[in-house]
């Protein structure tokens, strides 16, 4: 008996470590959200992939500083416009669902999906990163690959308890003149992957399009009301 | 099945003893409310070549996530609320520290031969300073916790990973895992010395993973898909030592867009682009000059030098000051439960 307590615990323990960094990492790990949006601003075409990054980890620390001083909605329109100048959200909302799929949308679903994807990513991260305990972001490396995108590993420290670190890649890739935030990885976890998957399974099953936007819909409720 | 049948046996016999078997559970929980729209969706099931076995194991992970609901979570938010946090973290850190022989087994099985001398290092440090693993003097020394298991050693040996599967009571496996798990039960301490430790660890281990069940509960679209996509890829993750994500994997998807110019995203475009722009890009600039970049890198690497030179003593005294601290914020529990 005693051996089998032990090895359900040993799997269970493994399960455990996963699950904290997953989901550390999955606070963080939102999509990516438009570039296409901010492209009148000059400014940014000069910044980095690196710069990118960092400035949008800065707001994020700044709304965690802020917390409940600002309501949820307060932190989704702050990190709203920084996910929008940051992410090209479109790219992997159409990566996330797939060409075909994308295609076969009319200009309306794909408004609406692109909407309500957007406040789904906003929403999860206001609500996720909505309190400060002296947490900090430490850039760690950046490395071109092969096709001559960027990706930027950071580490997120977390100085109180047991959770110490969740390594971060961001993934970005140029547009036009501007690196915009394409996919994020925690701990090895991609979001766009993870989400992939998701998203494919709902859409595949009969009138998937209005069953994926009632659930991301509801989860988005969930998190304004908590 | 044999295991769960066995479960099932010892439930009727020894009632209690299964409600804290099933703390076991929290590794595939979700919630009830997601659950729900997962097994909507049961309805096609694609067979995959990851995962043949979907069907039966969502049929399983649904039961996890109800024992999980209605029995573990319960037991472990009254663990959490109730518990002054110095004596969770010591009780995290003493089960740490008995798996760090595990880790450098598996170290020394894989041939990275400087880790497991590191990781025998913490061992050392952790067992005595660290007063029999309750404090984790070595993390603040500098040594660096790692996460090696005897699944991670037989897939750098080659051995393929197998179909996803879901256990009853265990979560998330994958075939090759069911051997590591027994090699790794059979390596730690905590196996032998009687039922009372290993239950302890099991709460310890389903109150750990609370933020994490909570964050799938709410952030998931399917449960069942988020958690085993999000498992083997943290799995593989750990098999490749945190390189798995710094390739090109992490952009390229089979279908990914080379037509995209061909596609008229106008409307999708304007339906983000944010109203008041101006007003919040203020806002966001002085947030950007309150935290400047290298203030972050320069206080990390002041205090990692800080902790490797100060030596075991200051890492202690770290540990006590934390513990005293959680102890204050312990009795003031303890005083709002008075005056309720």
């Amino acid at each position: 008996m005693i051996k089998e307590f032990v090895l359900k615990f040993s799997n269970y323990s493994k399960l455990v470590v996963y699950l904290l960094f997953m989901s550390l990492g999955l606070n963080n790990a939102m999509a990516a959200i438009s570039a296409e949006a901010e492209q009148a601003q000059v400014s940014e075409a000069s910044n980095t992939a690196k710069d990118i990054v960092l400035n949008f980890q800065n707001v994020l620390l700044d709304v965690m500083r802020q917390g409940e001083a600002l309501s949820f909605q307060g932190r989704c329109k702050q990190l709203e416009f920084a996910i929008l100048q940051s992410h090209d959200v479109i790219k992997s909302l159409r990566t996330i669902v797939g060409s075909k799929e994308w295609k076969r949308f009319s200009d309306e679903q794909r408004a609406e999906l692109t909407t309500v994807f957007t406040d789904f990513i906003v929403s999860t991260y206001a609500s996720n990163f909505n309190a400060f305990s002296g947490e900090s972001f430490v850039y760690v490396s950046e490395h071109t690959t092969k096709k001559g995108n960027v990706i930027v590993r950071s580490i997120l420290q977390i100085p109180e308890g047991k959770r110490k670190k969740v390594t971060f890649d961001y993934a970005l890739k140029k547009n036009a003149d501007d690196w915009k935030i394409y996919n994020i990885a925690a701990d090895g976890v991609s979001d766009l992957a993870t989400r992939r998957s998701e998203y494919r399974r709902i859409l595949a099953d009969e009138d998937g399009f209005n069953t994926l936007i009632a659930i991301i819909n509801k989860k988005i409720d969930n998190y304004a009301k908590k | 099945m044999l295991i769960f049948s066995k479960q099932k046996g010892l439930a009727s016999f020894f009632a209690p003893l299964f409600i804290l078997l099933t703390l076991l559970l929290s590794g595939c929980a979700s919630n009830e409310v997601v659950t729900a729209e997962a097994e909507d969706l049961e309805v096609e099931v694609e067979v995959s070549e990851i995962d043949p076995y979907e069907g039966f194991n969502r049929k399983v992970f649904v039961f996890n996530d109800t024992l999980d609901t209605y029995v573990a979570a319960p037991i472990s938010d009254a663990y959490l609320w109730v518990a002054p946090e110095f004596v969770q973290s010591g009780i995290t850190n003493f089960f740490s520290n008995l798996k760090d022989i595990n880790v450098v087994l598996n170290d020394m099985m894989q041939g990275k031969l400087a880790q497991g001398a590191e990781d025998s290092g913490r061992f050392a440090v952790n067992s005595t300073i660290g007063l029999l693993g309750l404090f984790d003097v070595a993390t603040e020394l500098g040594l660096e916790k790692h996460d090696e298991d005897f699944a991670q050693t037989l897939a750098v040996w080659g051995v393929p990973q197998g179909p996803y599967l879901v256990l009853p009571l265990l979560g998330p496996a994958t075939t090759r895992g069911v051997p590591g798990g027994i090699f790794d039960a059979a390596a730690n301490p905590a196996t032998y010395v009687g039922a009372p430790i290993q239950l302890l660890q099991m709460l310890n281990a389903r109150a750990n993973a609370d933020g994490e069940l909570n964050f799938i509960e709410e952030a998931a679209l399917d449960p069942y898909v988020f958690t085993r996509e999000s498992f083997l890829q943290y799995r593989k993750n750990l098999i490749t030592d945190g390189e798995s994500a710094n390739t090109d994997d992490l952009l390229d998807f089979e279908d990914e867009f080379d037509d995209e110019e061909g596609i008229d995203d106008t409307a999708s475009i304007k339906a983000i682009e944010p109203v008041d722009a101006v007003e919040v890009e203020a806002e966001l600039e002085s947030a950007d000059a309150k935290i400047v970049e290298t203030d972050v890198e320069e206080s990390a690497v002041n205090s990692k030098d800080f902790s490797k030179a100060s030596g075991s003593f200051d890492g202690a005294v770290k540990s006590f000051d934390d513990a005293a601290n959680s102890f204050k914020i312990a009795s003031d529990k303890l005083n709002q439960l008075e005056a309720q």
